[in-house]
């Protein structure tokens, strides 16, 4: 989940500068309607057992995964039902209303997960003002 | 009915992996795999029904397993439950029970229908939970079931997974 967490910036900032670099990954029953299997675990499918040996999963441009994981599909782990979760709780931290959506006192775990969207979120700007000629997302 | 994904914040749907309904652990290996790649794959689909909240690859083709509605444990319940172990000395089975009986708030199952009653008991560490008597009635289907599911409710509210 905390990959999951870290990605979702990135995958939605990806899906909007070249959307159909993602096509594949943007929904899963389509991916498994149309991929092999063996295709679907080359590309780190969550739902299929891993391959021995395959290349890193797809990660967005300037992505900085220190961790060099990639382990699993990133339109798998954007859509997991508690990133969802957590990026929509986000929407109403933004806004100061994390009480209401929650109904009651915000669970450790979700704040914990907004805090890690809003990290994502700022590595996200600072690559964004950083030329692709430095490694980052900005024009230069 | 549709089901109530994972969640850090409302009800989530839980299953029991030895439902009849869910697909059972394979016994022996097959030309191609050894046993324990097999058990191997069994419990990362049990894992990954988990994290999706799709059942399918682990559902029978035809039947439904019993869906239990569980409340996420806030972080001070999980530390009250860790507390008694260590300072209480209950064993991880009473622990699990107790967790179970927190986050329990019913179950959807063809079979049980409506047979089971969510009685509330007063306590002062956890405040109203299932009472014994709910546990001891799911012990006598399967006493795997509540130290289960109290174990997976226990690990959700522990950590983030690492994905």
């Amino acid at each position: 989940m905390i990959e999951g967490l870290r990605l979702l910036p990135w995958f939605h900032d990806e899906g909007r500068r070249d959307p159909e670099s993602l096509a594949a990954l943007k929904d899963c029953r389509t991916c498994m309607a149309t991929q092999t299997e063996m295709t679907r675990r080359s590309m780190g499918c969550g739902f299929l057992p891993p391959l021995e040996a395959r290349l890193p999963s797809w990660r967005p441009r300037a992505f900085p995964d220190e961790s060099g994981a990639g382990d699993v599909c990133a339109g798998y782990l954007v859509r997991l039902p508690e990133v969802i979760e957590a990026a929509r709780a986000y929407t109403h931290w933004s806004n100061g209303e994390l009480a209401a959506f929650c109904g009651s006192l915000p669970p450790e775990l979700l704040v914990i997960s907004i805090e890690i969207i809003a990290g994502s979120i700022a590595e996200l700007n600072v690559a964004t003002m950083k030329p692709a000629s430095q490694g980052g997302l900005g024009s230069g | 009915m549709s089901l109530r994904p994972p969640s850090n914040v409302v009800a989530y749907d839980d299953f029991f992996s030895a439902d009849p309904a869910i697909v059972q652990p394979p016994k022996e290996r097959t030309t191609e795999q050894s046993l324990k790649e097999l058990l191997d794959e069994h419990a990362r689909k049990l894992v990954v029904a988990r994290e999706t909240g799709r059942w399918e690859d682990v559902t029978v083709p035809g039947r439904t397993p019993a869906r239990f509605k569980m409340q996420p444990l806030t972080g001070n319940v999980r530390r009250e439950i860790l507390d008694a172990i260590e300072r209480r000395g209950i064993g991880s089975h009473r622990a699990a029970q107790i967790a179970f009986r927190v986050a329990f708030k019913g179950v959807t199952d063809p079979e049980l229908g409506d047979t089971v009653k969510l009685e509330l008991e007063d306590t002062d560490r956890y405040g109203k939970i299932a009472a014994i008597a709910v546990a001891d009635f799911f012990d006598r289907i399967d006493p795997q079931i509540v130290t289960e599911l109290g174990n997976e409710a226990v690990r959700r509210a522990s950590d983030l997974s690492p994905k």
